[in-house]
C-alpha cells in the first residue's frame, strides 16, 4: 500500500513537472493579480502596506482556484480517471496523492515568491513571516476544498465560472483567518494559527472522502 | 475457476430506460458480445458490468461477490473504453511503469520491452504518450492488458483506430486470453468473435 | 402515524395528499399573516430609540429566519437524499433553493433599508450583513449547480453533497465573519441592541415568523408538485391527470 502511495505521488509529480510551465504560469499569475491593485489603487505606499497580506492572500486564493479547478479535467478527458478506480488503491488515497501533489507543485513556487511580494509592498518582515505560514496552512484547505468541488463539476460543460461560484464562500472563512492572523495581536495569532491548523487537519481527513463521493456523481 | 453474473440488470436516464432485464452468465473460457447500433446503450451497459455506474436494478457478482462499484472487482478487471486511458505528460515506458506498480506487480524491464515489442511499439520507448498517433495509442492501452494479468476483460470497441495487422494482433489476443482461463466481455461490430463461440448479446430492443 | 408519514414519501401520494391540505395551510397563514401586520404596524408601541422605523422588523426578523432555517432544511434534506436516496427530499431540497435564495435577498434588502435610517448608510460591512450575502451566494450556487445538471440523479446527489458542504461550512462561515468584524472596527457602527423586547412587540414578530414559515410551505408545496409532475411525465398517473 506504501508502495502504492509513493508510485502515485511519483508519478503524478513527474506529469506535473515535465511541463516547465506548469510551475512558472500560477507564480506568473500571483504576481500579476498582486500587481493589479497598486495599478488600480494608486501608488499609495502606506495604504498598500495596510492592505498588502489581504492583497497576497487574494492572489493566492485566485491562483489555487484557478489552477485546482483543472485538477481532474486532464485525466477525465484521457480515461486515465477511470484507470485509477479500477485499481487496488483506496479512492481516497488517489485522491489524497494527487491534490498533494498539486498544492506542492501550483502553491509551493507562490510561497516561495510571497516573501519578494512582502519586500514590494513594504511589510514588516513580522508579517511577512505569519503571512507565510498562514499561506502554508490555508492553501492546502483551500486545494482541497476546491479539489472536492471540482470533482462534481468534471462533465459540465459550461462551467467557466460556476465552479468559483461555488467555492468562493467556502474559502471565505479561510481568507478571513489568512489575513486576520497577520494583522493581529500576538495572543490571537496563536489562537488564530490554532484554529487554521485544526481546519487543516479536518479538512485532510474529511474533504477527501468528500471528494471521492463528489467524484463518483460528476464521473456520470 | 471464474465467475461473472449479471442479474435482471436495467438502466434508466430520467426514467428512460436504456436498457432492462438483462442476464449474464460466464464462466472462465467463456466469452460475450454486445452487439447493437450506435447509441443503443453498449457503452453504458459495459459500464455499468464494470461498476462505473449503478445499475437501477438487478445485480451483478463476480466470483460471488456483489459489486457495487468498480473497486469490488479487487484489481481483476480491465477495462478498455472509449478513451485510452493514458497519462498524457508521462512517456510510453513510463505509462506501463505506473501501472505495473499500480496493479501490485513486479517491475520487470524486459517484460515490458516485450509487450512493447509484441505491439510495435518498442520505438516510442521515451515518447511522451500525448505524441503517439490514435492508433499507437490505442496499442499502448492493450499493451496494458498483456502487462498485467487480469481474468475479466470488459472492451468497448477495442478495435476502434487500429490497422488490420494491429487487429490480427488484438484478436489473437483475445483468443489466447479466453483459453488461458480469462472472461472476456467486449462490444464490438466485428464478426470474429462469432468464431471464438462467444455468446451474443444485442441491444437497441428495450424487450431484451 | 407512520400511515400519515407514508402518504408524503411517495411522489404520487404527496401529489394527492397535498391538493387536501393545503386548503388549510393557506387559511392559517393568512390569518397569522393578517394578525401579524396588523398588530406590527399599529397596534405594538413606538420603539423608544428607533421610532416608528423599526417596525420593518417584522418583515426583516422573518425573513433572515427563513432564510436561515431554509437552508437547514435542504441541509436536512441533502443527507436524506445522499443516505437514503429518498426522492422526495431532493425534490424537496431542490424546490426550497429558490424561497430561500428570495427569502435571503429579501432579508438583505430590508436590512439595507432598516440601515439608512438608522446608521445613515445603505450598507455596512458588518458580520450579519456579510454573512447574510454569503449565504445569498451558497444559495445562488448550489441553483447554478442543480440547474447545469441534465440527469435528475446527478443533479439531486451533485446538489446535495453542495448543501452539505455548505452548512458544514455555515457556522464556520458565522463565525469567522464574526470574529473578522471585531477586527477590523474601522466604522463604529451602533450595534442595533435587542435588550427584552416589549410583549406586544414580540407577539406579532412571532406571529410575522411563523406565519412566513407557513408562506415558506405553500410556496414549497407548489413548487415541489410542480417538480413532481416534471419529473413523473412518463407515468400512467401524470397522464390520467392531463386527461
Amino acid at each position: 500500500m506504501i508502495k502504492l502511495i509513493v508510485n502515485e505521488i511519483n508519478y503524478e509529480m513527474k506529469s506535473i513537472q515535465r511541463d516547465w510551465w506548469n510551475w512558472i504560469i500560477p507564480v506568473v499569475f500571483f504576481v500579476m493579480v498582486a500587481a493589479l491593485f497598486p495599478l488600480a489603487i494608486g501608488n499609495n505606499p502606506e495604504l498598500l502596506t495596510q492592505i498588502a497580506s489581504g492583497i497576497i492572500w487574494i492572489a493566492a486564493l485566485l491562483a489555487t482556484l484557478l489552477s485546482c479547478g483543472n485538477l481532474f479535467k486532464n485525466d477525465a478527458q484521457s480515461g486515465h480517471l477511470d484507470v485509477l478506480l479500477t485499481g487496488a488503491l483506496p479512492v481516497s488515497a488517489i485522491l489524497f496523492c494527487k491534490i498533494a501533489c498539486h498544492w506542492l507543485a501550483f502553491c509551493g513556487p507562490l510561497i516561495l515568491i510571497t516573501p519578494l511580494l512582502g519586500i514590494f509592498f513594504k511589510m514588516e518582515v513580522a508579517h511577512i513571516q505569519l503571512l507565510i505560514i498562514t499561506l502554508l496552512l490555508g492553501t492546502p484547505i483551500l486545494c482541497l476544498l476546491a479539489a472536492s468541488l471540482a470533482a462534481l463539476t468534471i462533465n459540465l460543460e459550461n462551467k467557466n465560472l460556476l465552479l468559483p461560484l461555488l467555492i468562493m464562500p467556502l474559502f471565505i472563512p479561510i481568507l478571513i483567518f489568512g489575513t486576520g492572523i497577520v494583522l493581529a495581536t500576538p495572543a490571537e495569532v496563536s489562537a488564530g494559527l490554532a484554529l487554521l491548523g485544526a481546519m487543516l487537519l479536518l479538512s485532510i481527513g474529511f474533504l477527501p472522502l468528500m471528494t471521492m463521493l463528489a467524484l463518483k456523481v460528476g464521473v456520470n | 475457476m471464474d465467475n461473472f453474473k449479471a442479474q435482471k440488470i436495467g438502466f434508466k436516464r430520467n426514467h428512460s430506460s436504456i436498457f432492462e432485464n438483462v442476464e449474464i452468465d460466464l464462466q472462465t473460457g467463456e466469452g460475450l458480445v454486445v452487439r447493437g447500433a450506435n447509441g443503443s446503450g453498449k457503452s453504458t451497459l459495459l459500464r455499468v458490468l464494470a461498476g462505473f455506474l449503478e445499475s437501477s436494478a438487478g445485480n451483478i457478482q463476480w466470483n460471488k461477490q456483489t459489486i457495487k462499484n468498480t473497486q469490488s472487482f479487487a484489481n481483476q478487471m480491465h477495462y478498455l473504453g472509449h478513451q485510452n486511458g493514458l497519462r498524457n505528460a508521462l512517456s510510453v515506458y513510463e505509462n506501463l511503469h505506473w501501472y505495473a506498480t499500480f496493479a501490485g506487480e513486479e517491475i520487470n524491464t524486459a517484460k515490458i520491452q516485450g509487450v512493447l515489442d509484441r505491439l510495435q511499439l518498442a520505438k516510442f520507448w521515451n515518447l511522451r504518450a500525448e505524441k503517439l498517433s490514435a492508433g499507437q495509442a490505442r496499442r499502448l492501452a492493450i499493451a496494458r492488458l498483456m502487462l498485467v494479468q487480469k481474468p475479466l476483460w470488459i472492451l468497448d470497441e477495442p478495435s476502434a483506430a487500429l490497422d488490420t495487422q494491429s487487429l490480427e494482433l488484438l484478436h489473437n489476443l483475445i483468443a489466447e486470453h479466453i483459453s488461458k482461463t480469462g472472461i472476456v466481455i467486449i462490444a464490438t461490430h466485428e464478426t470474429y468473435f462469432a468464431k471464438l463461440n462467444f455468446a451474443q448479446l444485442s441491444l437497441g430492443n428495450i424487450n431484451d | 402515524m407512520f400511515a400519515l408519514f407514508s402518504r408524503f414519501i411517495s411522489l404520487k401520494g404527496f401529489y394527492q395528499t397535498t391538493y387536501k391540505y393545503l386548503p388549510f395551510v393557506v387559511v392559517a397563514f393568512l390569518s397569522l399573516f393578517a394578525y401579524g401586520l396588523f398588530a406590527g404596524l399599529f397596534l405594538a408601541p413606538a420603539d423608544y430609540q428607533q421610532g416608528e422605523g423599526f417596525r420593518i422588523i417584522y418583515v426583516h426578523v422573518p425573513s433572515a429566519f427563513a432564510a436561515m432555517g431554509i437552508y437547514l432544511i435542504m441541509a436536512y434534506c441533502a443527507i436524506l437524499t445522499l443516505i437514503w436516496r429518498i426522492k422526495i427530499a431532493a425534490i424537496c431540497m431542490s424546490a426550497s433553493a429558490g424561497i430561500g435564495a428570495s427569502f435571503t435577498f429579501l432579508a438583505l434588502v430590508t436590512g439595507s433599508i432598516w440601515g439608512k435610517p438608522m446608521w445613515g448608510t445603505w450598507w455596512i460591512w458588518d458580520a450579519r450583513l456579510t454573512s447574510m450575502l454569503i449565504l445569498f451566494f451558497l444559495y445562488l450556487g448550489f441553483i447554478a449547480l442543480q440547474s447545469s445538471i441534465a440527469d435528475n440523479n446527478t443533479k439531486d446527489r451533485a446538489g446535495a453533497l453542495v448543501a452539505l458542504v455548505g452548512v458544514i461550512n455555515l457556522p464556520i462561515i458565522h463565525y469567522s465573519v464574526n470574529w473578522w468584524s471585531t477586527l477590523h472596527q474601522g466604522a463604529t457602527l451602533s450595534k442595533f441592541a435587542t435588550p427584552s423586547i416589549a410583549l406586544s412587540m414580540l407577539y406579532p414578530l412571532l406571529a410575522m415568523i411563523t406565519a412566513f414559515f407557513l408562506f415558506y410551505v405553500i410556496l414549497l408545496t407548489l413548487r415541489m408538485r410542480n417538480i413532481i409532475l416534471l419529473r413523473e411525465v412518463y407515468s400512467d398517473w401524470v397522464k390520467g391527470i392531463a386527461v
